[in-house]
Order: structure tokens, then C-alpha cells, then sequence
């Protein structure tokens, strides 16, 4: 099932770096993806539409985001197809 | 203020300011008494201003060597320790050092030189891109591009380092920066994220924790691992009197021998792979697991879907990502450790103590019938003896280095700890090469402790210069080399599992360690079969580093052993 998670990051360079090196440690394929910054530009919201095999990897990978130094916050949603994503993108 | 721009005369020297300075200063506040690390190209302003402050730093002879020493004595005394190495090679040696310590959950701040900004991503002369390669062995890590969140920066790298679960982080410092005048830094308030300013961060869930007290109380075979979080978090004193309270049977990792004292009757020695067989049994055994501070590595839960079968699970960890990471948790907190032990002290003083009177029985029972074990072999020196002995010479009480491999096991099997910050080793990353340059770090964290540093023939040789350390530095250091001639864990897996092809394990001749040590002018001994205890008891008698090298049976075995994937019951070499 596709996922999408959406991340506050604080907007400095490598934040991506980092996170996108936990998907890529995992074998998890980037399918979507989005970024802006915040008004104040003080944040990036980040949000990837990604795949994750197993209920109990999606959970760890979850914890793994959040604890992020540089993440602020991360919400996962359910993403039945491309339209919901490209809905939340514009969202 | 840090710095301004100031331009001092002192006996006829003009002494500049410059970045570097301020980092020295800041390291100063940080409480920062001495630092490891190699000079190079890219950190000649930092090390110019090493040289005009007269900060002490380590000189290691390989960079290797400087993130290790680093850790050792993180390790030894539960402060932060600093490593400055220059770009390019000197970065890319730091590596693994680093990986060790994010493995290992080390506070470390190491810093990289880094070419000038207007170079970076040039190519330039010692370039690399150093935050790249460092972003998944890191808790964080930044480049420093201005020199206003300068002194920001290194301030909430060391908070990051030390809080929550510990571990690296890597400050990359181009050299125009290094070198610049600061004119004013500005009044930036350090602004960081309440969950990363201290270091023991929130109260505990105490309805989960009430839940796990009672299941715990009411439990007939209830067990208690604790891992190096309790270290971490210095809550030894905390976990003795709670399980002395109501009895409950502990079990170490690797990492954190000494939780317990080794002579507790309520402690059944470290678990996992070569664990001993009542820890082992008791995994398998209990009803109720109250894990703290450890993250069920599959070198400790050799099986995950096997492992502790029969137990509901609580898992107490300061860092929520291991919840659930390996062994689904019926109970999980996320707590630092001492906080944790801390309310079970307050709240549980009033619950009565559980039957279990016949698991501990059973416990000891296991004990007695299956005692760790090794045969003498006449005229030869056994490992497990030698580690034995060391142990009645140093009363149990010696800050105890190892590297990797086969006698790391055994000292962790036949060494009687007793204390924390006692055993420094490399346990999740296995880093061949780790002991000399720890030990060396473990000394000049603590010089008035006895260190001992148990070696193999293989590893001694991957970080060998730092000898030239120990004679500089005069440092008291026993370095007892268990020479097998083999890499010999590998060797026992290839007899085990690879039908005795040892291949590239055994050594083709060796270097004469004695010539070696005495090379880098250290007194150096070969123990004899016959008189080794004599000799041993002289060795321990000196004031000054001795290497000792004791040649042992070269098939001797690390027993019991748990074939990788094997569940914990599943003991080879119980008699
Ligand atoms: C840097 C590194 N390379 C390779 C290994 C794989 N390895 C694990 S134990 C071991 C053998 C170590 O031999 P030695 O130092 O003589 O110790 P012994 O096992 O004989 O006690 C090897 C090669 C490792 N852990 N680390
Ligand atoms: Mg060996």
C-alpha cells in the first residue's frame, strides 16, 4: 500500500540528505515527492509518496523520521491513489 | 562575550583571535580538558591555535586511533569526548571510529577540517564531502559556513551529543573559517528544541509503568535485562536496589558487564550469543521480560521470533525508534533509564514481594549444573585462565579494554565486573582495531584507574602506532595480547559452519610482539606455561605499561555459542 509522509523539517542544507538516507538504507523507493518551505522560510514541509512492505517497519521507520534532530513534526496518511497524493500535495 | 577581535601582545607574541580560538574557548566552557587528534592541511589555523593556547591535545598516530581513544574515554567517565582531524584522509579514517559510536550510543563531537568555502565542491586538494558520509553514522551533523552560528552550533552539538541516547555528532570547519577575525557574534540566543536541552527528558508513562510493576510482582518467572542505557543514564545504584528489593534475577549485555557485580547471586551473567547458559535459559523460560536500556541486538535475541517465548515484554528506552524495533512490546515506556528505575523506587515500596521463589531456584539450579567451564590443557596457557587471573590481580576493580573477537568473549565470560564504566569494548559495530587506542583514552580519562587491555594477534595489528602513544604519554597500560596465531572467532565459525576450510585465518608467521612493544621502548614479556601466574603477578606489580603476550591453544572454542538464527536455548558446547 502507497503511504504518504509529510515532514516539517527545519529548511537547512542536508536535511534531505539525511532523509531521504533512511529510506534509502531500507531499499524504499521515493514514488512522489514535494517540497516547500514555510512563509517564515524557517521550515520545509516535505512530502514523499513511498511504499513500505510491513506493518511493524512502517512503524519503526515512523519513530526513526521523528527522531530526527532536524524533523519538527511527520504525519503519515493512507494514500489509496495518485489523486489523493497529488491532493495533498496541493493541500 | 567568547570573542572579539583582539590582537594581544604576550612576551613579544602577537596572539590573534581567530575562529579557531573561539572554538577553543567554547570547548573550554564546555568543560572540555583535552581533545585527540592529527593535524593536517585544512586544520592549521585550529591547530595554530591549539599551539598559542596550549590546549591539550592527544597527538594518536592515526586518526583511526583518535575517534577510539575518544570513546574510551566517553566511556570511562560518561562526559563527551572531542576529536579534531583534518579533510579529506584524515576525515575518511575518523569513519569508522564514528560508526563505532553511533553503534554504541558514544557521546563524541568530532571535528573535520574542510577545505575554504569558495573550494568546496571544486575538487579541491583534500576535498570530501564529509556530511554526506557521516549523515547515517550521526546523530547530526553540520558544516559551518558563517561565523555568526558559530558558537551556536558547537553549543547544541554538545547538547545533542550528550542528551536522549548519546551518540556522534560531526562538525565539518572549512579552513577560511577557522582562520577568519570574528568581529562579533552577535547576541543569538541558543535556541534548541526542549526534547534535545536536557539530558533526562520526560516523566515516565505511569500507567504503563504501574501496569509493568505489577505484572512484573505477580509474574512466577520474571527477569530483568539491562542494557547499556542503565549505564548510560547512571542508574546502577538505582537497578541494584530495586531488583534486590523483590528479588529479581538481571541479565547484562556485552556492553554493559558491571550493572550487576559479577558475585550477585540475583545475576545470571551476560546473555546472547556467549552468554551463559542460565542467562540464556532464562530468556527462554521467563513469563515476564522487563527489558531497560537495551536493544535486543541479535547477537543477545539470536532468534527475534523465537525469543522469549513463554514472556509478556516490557521495554523501557529513552529512544521511542527501539520499541518495538526487534521484539514486539506488550509494555512499552519511553524513559530514560534512571527515571524509570527512579519511579519504580518510589512506587513500588509499598507492593508485596512476588513468588518466585522456585524460578530462582530453577535459576541456580541451571547455575550449578551448567557452570561456564573451560579444560586445562597441560603445558599450555588457556585463555579463560589467564582472564581469571587478571581478575584476582586487579580485585575485580580494573577499567577492562578489549578489541574484537574471540577473547573479547572470554573476558566477558571470565572477568569479574563489578562496576559501571568498567568494560570498554566495541560491541554493536565489532570494530577490529578499537582496544589499544580505547585503552589509551580509558588512562587519560582515569589515570589512577588500572587498565587493562585484552587484545587477539589480528586486531593489535590494526591500530598498532598508538604503541608510540603509550610510550609518550608514559602511560600505565597492561596490554595482554591472547595470540592464537588466528583471526580466531572467524576460524571457530569456519570449523563450526564452513566444515574447517579456514580460510585467510591463520596467520603465516607474526610479527615478534615483544620486539614490537620494545620498539616503541615497552617493557614486553612472553609468559612462560610453567611460571605464567608468577610472571603475571610481576607484570601487575609495575608502575608502568607492560605488553604481555600469552600464546594459547589455537582451536581453542568460545563456548557456549548460539549458532546465528538459533533461538537462545539452543547452546552449543553445554555439557
Ligand atoms: C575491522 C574488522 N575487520 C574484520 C572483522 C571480522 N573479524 C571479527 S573477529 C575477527 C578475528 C579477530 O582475530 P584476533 O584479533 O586475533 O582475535 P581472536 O578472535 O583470535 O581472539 C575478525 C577478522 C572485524 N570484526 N573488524
Ligand atoms: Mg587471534
Amino acid at each position: 500500500m502507497h503511504e504518504i509522509i509529510i515532514c516539517k523539517m527545519k529548511n537547512r542544507v542536508g536535511v534531505l540528505n539525511r532523509f531521504t538516507g533512511l529510506l534509502t538504507r531500507r531499499n524504499i523507493n521515493i514514488e512522489s515527492a514535494s517540497i516547500n518551505s514555510t512563509p517564515d522560510n524557517k521550515a520545509v514541509v516535505a512530502k514523499f509518496k513511498i511504499q513500505v512492505a510491513k506493518a511493524h517497519e512502517r512503524e519503526h521507520l515512523k519513530r526513526v523520521i521523528a527522531k530526527q534532530i532536524d524533523v519538527l513534526s511527520v504525519q503519515w496518511d493512507d494514500c489509496k491513489n495518485d489523486l489523493e497524493f497529488e491532493h495533498a500535495i496541493v493541500k | 562575550m567568547l570573542a572579539r577581535r583582539e590582537v594581544k601582545e604576550q612576551d613579544g607574541v602577537h596572539t590573534v583571535s581567530t575562529g579557531s580560538d573561539v572554538l577553543l574557548g567554547i570547548l573550554k566552557q564546555q568543560g572540555v580538558e583535552l581533545i585527540f587528534g592529527y593535524p593536517g592541511g585544512a586544520v592549521l589555523p585550529l591547530y595554530d591555535a591549539v599551539y598559542r593556547q596550549a590546549f591539550n591535545n592527544i597527538l594518536v598516530r592515526h586518526e583511526q586511533g583518535a575517534v577510539h581513544a575518544a570513546e574510551g574515554y566517553a566511556k570511562a567517565t560518561g562526559k563527551t569526548g572531542v576529536v579534531f582531524v583534518t579533510s579529506g584522509p584524515g576525515a575518511t579514517n575518523a569513519v569508522t571510529g564514528i560508526a563505532d559510536a553511533m553503534l554504541d550510543s558514544i557521546p563524541l563531537i568530532v571535528f573535520t577540517g574542510q577545505v575554504g568555502c569558495d573550494s568546496i565542491g571544486k575538487d579541491a586538494f583534500q576535498e570530501v564531502d564529509i556530511l554526506s558520509m557521516t549523515a547515517p553514522i550521526t546523530k547530526q551533523n553540520y558544516q559551518i559556513h558563517e561565523l555568526d552560528n558559530f558558537p551556536k552550533i558547537i553549543e547544541e552539538a554538545f547538547k545533542i551529543a550528550a542528551s536522549g541516547r548519546p551518540g556522534p555528532v560531526v562538525i565539518d570547519l572549512p579552513k577560511d573559517i577557522a582562520s577568519s577575525l570574528p568581529d562579533d557574534f552577535g547576541d543569538e540566543k541558543l535556541v534548541i528544541s526542549e526534547e534535545h536541552s536536557v539530558q533526562r527528558t520526560r516523566n515516565v508513562d505511569e500507567s504503563m509503568m504501574l501496569k509493568i510493576s505489577e505484572a512484573l510482582l505477580k509474574a512466577k518467572k520474571p527477569l530483568i535485562l539491562a542494557g547499556g542505557g542503565v549505564l548510560a543514564a547512571n542508574a546502577v545504584s538505582e537497578l541494584r536496589k530495586f531488583v534486590h528489593r523483590f528479588d529479581l534475577p538481571v541479565i547484562s549485555t556485552l556492553v554493559s558487564l558491571g550493572v550487576m557485580p559479577d558475585k550477585d547471586f540475583l545475576f545470571l551473567g551476560m546473555g546472547g550469543m556467549h552468554g551463559s547458559y542460565q542467562a540464556n535459559m532464562a530468556f527462554y523460560e521467563c513469563d515476564f521480560l522487563l527489558n531497560i536500556g537495551s536493544r535486543f541486538d541479535d547477537r543477545l535475541a539470536t532468534n527475534a521470533a523465537k525469543f522469549a517465548p513463554h514472556a509478556h515484554v516490557a521495554h523501557i528506552d529513552i529512544d521511542a525508534s527501539e520499541l518495538g524495533k526487534v521484539i514486539s512490546t506488550d509494555f512499552p515506556v519511553v524513559a530514560d533509564a534512571k527515571d524509570a528505575l527512579s519511579w519504580f523506587l518510589s512506587n513500588t515500596e509499598q507492593m508485596p514481594k512476588g513468588e518466585h521463589v522456585q524460578w530462582l531456584q530453577q535459576l541456580n539450579d541451571w547455575r550449578k549444573k551448567h557452570p561456564k567451564h573451560y579444560e586445562e590443557q597441560e603445558g599450555k596457557i588457556k585463555p579463560q585462565a589467564v582472564i581469571e587471573e587478571v581478575g584476582k590481580l586487579t580485585n575485580g576493580d580494573a577499567t577492562i579494554v578489549t578489541d574484537v573477537g574471540q577473547h573479547q568473549m572470554w573476558v566477558a565470560q571470565y572477568y569479574p565486573f563489578k562496576r559501571s564504566h568498567q568494560i570498554i569494548t566495541s560491541g554493536g559495530l565489532g570494530t577490529m582495531g578499537f582496544g589499544l587506542p580505547a585503552a589509551i583514552g580509558a588512562k587519560l580519562a582515569a589515570p589512577e584507574k588500572e587498565v587493562v587491555l585484552f587484545v587477539g594477534d589480528g586486531g593489535i595489528q590494526m591500530t598498532v602506532e598508538e604503541l608510540d602513544v603509550i610510550r609518550e604519554y608514559k602511560l600505565n597500560i597492561k596490554i595482554i595480547i591472547l595470540n592464537n596465531k588466528t583471526l580466531g572467532m572467524v576460524r571457530q565459525w569456519q570449523d563450526l559452519f564452513y566444515e574447517k576450510r579456514r580460510s585467510q585465518t591463520v596467520f603465516n608467521g607474526q610479527p615478534d610482539f615483544i620486539k614490537l612493544a620494545q620498539a616503541y621502548s615497552i617493557k614486553g614479556l612472553k609468559l612462560s606455561p610453567q611460571h605464567w601466574r608468577e610472571t603475571l603477578a610481576d607484570v601487575f606489580a609495575e608502575k608502568e605499561s607492560v605488553l604481555v603476550e600469552a600464546e594459547i591453544p589455537a582451536l581453542e572454542q568460545v563456548y557456549p555459542m548460539i549458532a546465528p538464527g538459533q533461538p537462545n536455548q539452543a547452546m552449543m558446547g553445554v555439557d
